[in-house]
């Protein structure tokens, strides 16, 4: 079998929001489920909301193909509660960056369309119609 | 409600997921909903939190079907071994369908032909999830006996399966069809035999299908000794 690591990041992609907003949240940092959740919602400014099942759906299917890893339990302030915390592998940061380029290469393709400008989303479509 | 009767009805909700699942994340659930209605009440008050209750319930719901689906394509095989999963389900079948065919008298003919049609489908479907099932066994290591008896052991737990759900469904939709007749008594015969025939169908399906994925998950789960070929 082939070592995880070795494997090509591109048959990973696409990844959907939820799994790629977590990968985004765990590359520069080991968080546990909460604080997966709480990093998520306040880069979108609440756009992403995510369940607990969704989020922990995500975390079984990305530790399954090697994306992420437990790092270990510990002791979180203020309540002292015992958390699992997930840490990004090297695999899954390039799935990542990956996945980064793949909607940079979508965004550059829409600006050449014009579809990307300073106007209120949706002026487009009303000078369309 | 207060916080220790929302987290019960969530602790409750949990049991709507798969048993592998709410083991391994059920804890951590709990403890996310412990933080997210801390920092809800706090920042956006009981209104918050009672939309919060919502969404979490909705989300428990959504993650029960999806995981329920995942684990019912990717079942390990382990388990029992495909006899006794056979006996048993034949066992529990004959009994569930000889319980629905007592207090509505219905024909011995009449039920044995629900219960082929029954086993029928569920053979087929079992069949299906077994070749699914084959399809990620490593035939590097797997002899074609070992198919050959993985395929075996899921008909057989399918059909099973199916006569089970079946009989159930039968069971369930004379039940309510006699309710039915005992509270509408107005209504004209013809409605009242098309509602009953509705009903009937209707739940003979459902038990019927519920059968079909309790036959698929048990003949996934039959273990089968894996050989190197």
């Amino acid at each position: 079998m082939k070592e995880l690591s070795a494997q090509n990041p591109e048959k990973f992609l696409p990844l959907t929001p939820p799994v790629f907003h977590i990968l985004l949240a765990l590359s520069d940092a080991e968080l546990h489920g909460y604080g997966i959740k709480q990093e998520i919602e306040q880069r979108t400014s609440g756009q992403l909301v995510m369940g607990p099942g969704t989020l922990y759906g995500a975390i079984k299917r990305l530790l399954k193909q090697g994306l992420i890893k437990d790092a270990g339990d510990r002791s979180d302030p203020p309540d002292d509660e015992r958390r699992r915390y997930y840490k990004i592998t090297p695999l899954g940061y390039r799935v990542t960056q990956a996945e980064a380029q793949r909607l940079a290469l979508l965004v550059e393709q829409a600006q050449a369309k014009k579809l990307l400008s300073n106007r209120q989303p949706g002026a487009n479509l009303e000078s369309a119609s | 409600m207060n916080h220790d009767r929302l987290e019960k009805l969530y602790r409750l909700s949990l049991l709507a997921l798969p048993g592998n699942f709410r083991r391994e994340y059920g804890a951590e659930m709990v403890l996310l909903f412990h933080d997210s209605y801390r920092d809800t009440l706090k920042l956006e008050g009981k209104q918050g939190v009672n939309k919060m209750i919502v969404l979490f319930l909705a989300d428990v719901a959504q993650t029960a079907i999806k995981e329920r689906i995942v684990a019912l394509l990717d079942t390990p095989p382990r388990g029992r071994q495909p006899m006794t999963g056979l006996i048993r389900g034949f066992l529990i079948g004959a009994l569930l369908g000889a319980l629905s065919n007592l207090p509505f008298n219905q024909s011995f003919g009449q039920l044995l032909l629900d219960l082929i049609m029954g086993g029928v489908t569920g053979a087929i479907i079992g069949t299906i999830m077994a070749a699914m099932n084959i399809a990620r066994v490593d035939s590097t290591t797997t002899t074609s006996r070992d198919y050959q008896l993985r395929i075996l052991g899921t008909f057989f737990v399918g059909i099973t399966g199916m006569l089970a759900g079946g009989s159930l469904g039968i069971l369930t939709g004379s039940l309510l069809v006699t309710c039915l007749e005992g509270v509408i008594t107005s209504a004209p015969a013809d409605i009242m035999i098309a509602l009953s025939c509705g009903l009937f169908a209707l739940f003979t399906l459902l038990g019927v299908l519920s059968g079909a994925h309790l036959g698929a998950c048990a003949g996934a789960r039959v273990r089968v000794p894996m050989r190197q070929s």
